[in-house]
């Protein structure tokens, strides 16, 4: 197996990031980008369009994977790391979403990473994949 | 104004540019919504001799790439998906930097009766430095 200071092939990230994503940071992030879709905040309404509840933002659910990424490395992304991310399920309000990753290969000393956020049940609301280019070994 | 529906839209056609500027406050609030507390998103020692300044947190690109979307085609049929978006980052982002998006349509197709969009973008910081390569697909209204 090709060996790298961060991770092997195969190995899950040593860390794990959590976020509730309760009505109120929903509604402030409403107000930060001045989205008034009531899908973000209008039971009702959601449920109307199809979805079980009140959605969050997309962004949000996707910002915990280079928080994640972060977490790990510190310093992420540098130049040339890449991170590709898909909504596969919506983010509701109230629920309680985790992002995990595994490292699933190593190229020429990059890491590339299979990432994903789920939600309390266990299901994928966002799936991702980063390439992480080639870190300093740590010092020993 | 020009059209943004499906049909109109034409692959290779720039939509212009779009800068926004990461303010501290504008960071500040994400950072607390999204609970992303790093060191190096401070003004600190460590992110001055770094950086030169505080790094604005790479998941603002989700944010400020959407808005880009928002300004560049405000008459984009409503109803849309965002379904995936990949990032490359070449240079990074500072608190206070001003980010200019050009932005163009890469391609169009239709799957399985659904629209689909793919939108490219390159963003650039206030001294011409090319930080950010964004390509985006989504779902299109209509």
């Amino acid at each position: 197996m090709i060996r790298n200071p961060l991770i092997d092939a195969g190995q899950d990230l040593p860390c794990t990031v959590e976020l509730a994503m309760d009505a109120g940071l929903s509604q402030a992030f409403c107000e930060l980008i001045d989205d008034r879709n009531p899908v973000h905040f209008d039971d009702a309404f959601a449920r109307a369009k199809g979805f079980p509840g009140a959605i969050a933002h997309g962004a949000i659910a996707a910002s915990l994977l280079p928080r994640l990424l972060t977490k790990w490395l510190g310093a992420w992304p540098l130049a040339q790391d890449d991170i590709d991310v898909s909504f596969v399920a919506p983010l509701l309000v109230g629920d309680t979403v985790t992002a995990r990753g595994r490292c699933v290969a190593v190229e020429d000393g990059a890491v590339v990473c299979e990432l994903w956020c789920e939600n309390q049940d266990g299901k994928p609301v966002v799936k991702g994949q980063a390439r992480v280019g080639r870190r300093p070994a740590a010092a020993p | 104004m020009r059209s943004a529906y499906f049909d109109d839209l034409v692959p290779g056609e720039s939509w212009g540019e779009y800068t926004w500027v990461a303010t501290q406050a504008f960071c500040e609030q994400w950072q607390k919504i999204t609970g992303d507390d790093f060191s190096l998103y401070g003004d600190n020692a460590a992110s001055r001799e770094a950086f030169g300044g505080a790094l604005a947190p790479p998941s603002l690109a989700y944010v400020f790439l959407s808005d880009c979307i928002q300004e560049l085609m405000p008459d984009r049929p409503q109803g849309g998906v965002y379904a995936r978006q990949k990032l490359t980052f070449l240079a990074p982002m500072l608190k206070n930097d001003a980010l200019t998006t050009r932005m163009r349509v890469a391609e169009k197709y239709i799957k399985r009766e659904r629209r689909f969009v793919r939108i490219e973008t390159e963003t650039f910081n206030q001294h011409g430095i090319k930080v950010l390569l964004g390509d985006r697909l989504s779902v299109w209204g209509g």
